[in-house]
């Protein structure tokens, strides 16, 4: 059995959480597919959604191969945090029944975070609307955590929306995730949304897109909002990543990252690329990751990023 | 006049997320009306998202086109008013994206040191 330690803390950098995920799978990949593995967290004292639920999916991923044992942290904080965000398990909302649903999200409206939600991303029996009355909640709950109003409630639901719908559009895949934690301290909202789907690429190309052949390039054009569906009457299909990217970076300045494949599109005010991740890594699906500010946004209007 | 008040928030709630949304309203809409406008009331819905907006707005244009009786729209925010003029101005007019390509530099990372010493940069 193998064992990997993780990092004891993630810091504030918006980049570092995605660094120890790729360490860590790095490690994964080197292993024997089929070897046990032991996350071993026991020293660790704080991490955040931005690492957090890529890691999440990763266990997901390899217990389908391999046995995966984790062991817990010591650290009494974010032990209490990895239960009530639902690290071990996620959260899925189908399997509460609706008042005791109702009542956790009513619940979460006093928190700080939203927990790992494993929601349904197909449109089979009544998933669209589980998926939107919990669409419904998760904006809710931040509007009343961060005391969101005016055009920065609009934007952060757009902003959510966006990245899900993109998930039920693209992904072919059945669950999708999202996880966010609101730092008051430091003025921000980190969002992370997420699939185990069939990626960018691989959406252009069961659309029969075949002048995109690389990662890299399919995240290249659905940034600048070429529809993967390849139909007139689908154009603003592409548009969501484009605008999203606009309105954050721009009109909001955070800072912006998309996973896919084997690239990553990483956008800030200062520093913005493609890039493809070295030794032969690849996260099969697509991981969003936001990081939404609430200073410095006098004059700020939504809909100036709109078209 | 003659015509049907439609309550969106009863159909639909106060935040329309997705495709579905839309399609769920004009499905009802496709109902046993028998007056010849239909008044969308949206008073109390806090957001439409674009996805929704995009499908809403392809739904109303069909059915212009193929039912006789005027859909008119009551009561939307500046978001809603804001989005709906958005999807209008693009869909189906590719000459209105933005050029943002431009903007991104392609990214070399020899090895996994290089990459991760850029992430803990951004």
């Amino acid at each position: 059995m193998a064992e990997i330690k993780l990092p004891g803390r993630i810091t504030d950098n918006f980049g570092d959480g995605l660094r120890h995920f790729f360490s860590i799978l790095e490690k994964v990949k080197r292993l024997d597919t089929q070897e046990a593995i032991t996350f071993d967290m026991s020293c660790c004292t704080f991490l955040t959604p931005l690492f957090l639920l890529p890691f999440f999916l990763l266990i997901k991923q390899e217990r389908k191969n391999r046995e995966i044992i984790i062991t817990p942290p010591t650290h009494t904080g974010l032990s209490s945090y990895l239960h009530f965000t639902h690290f071990y398990s996620g959260l899925q909302p189908e399997n509460l029944a609706n008042d005791n649903y109702l009542q956790l999200m009513n619940e979460y409206g006093s928190k700080t975070y939203i927990p790992i939600l494993d929601f349904p991303a197909d449109r089979f029996n009544n998933n669209t609307e589980i998926r939107d009355s919990f669409l419904s909640a998760v904006n809710n709950i931040l509007t009343s955590q961060v005391q969101l109003t005016g055009q920065l409630k609009t934007a952060v639901m757009y902003l959510i929306d966006e990245a899900v719908n993109n998930i039920v559009d693209h992904s072919r895949e059945a669950r999708g995730y999202i996880m966010a934690q609101y730092y008051s301290a430091n003025g921000y909202l980190d969002v992370c949304i997420a699939d185990c789907g069939i990626s960018i690429l691989g959406s252009y190309q069961i659309n029969n897109n075949t002048s995109i052949t690389t990662d890299r390039d399919a995240i290249k054009k659905a940034s600048i909002g070429v529809s993967t569906k390849n139909l007139p009457d689908a154009e603003n299909r592409g548009f969501g990543i484009s605008t999203s990217r606009n309105m954050l970076i721009n009109g909001l300045r955070g800072k912006y990252s998309l996973l896919s494949g084997s690239a990553i599109l990483i956008e800030t005010l200062t520093n913005s690329g493609i890039g493809v991740i070295p030794n032969n890594l690849s996260w099969l699906g697509t991981i969003v990751t936001l990081r939404i500010p609430f200073a410095n946004i006098s004059g700020f209007n939504a809909a100036d990023y709109w078209s | 006049m003659d015509y049907v008040r439609i309550d969106i928030r009863k159909i639909d709630g106060s935040t329309l997320n997705s495709r579905d949304e839309a399609i769920k309203l004009f499905n009802f809409l496709q109902g046993s009306f028998t007056q010849s406008t239909i008044i969308l009331d949206f008073t109390d819905v806090d957001f439409m998202s674009r996805s929704f907006a995009d499908e809403f707005y392809r739904l109303k244009t069909n059915w212009k086109l193929h039912v006789k009786k005027d859909i008119k729209l009551e009561n939307e925010n500046k978001q809603i008013v804001d989005i709906l003029n958005a999807v209008s101005r693009t869909q189906y007019n590719q000459n209105n994206r933005r050029e943002l390509n431009s903007e991104l530099r392609e990214l070399q990372f020899a090895d996994m040191t290089q990459f991760e010493e850029y992430l803990l940069a951004v």
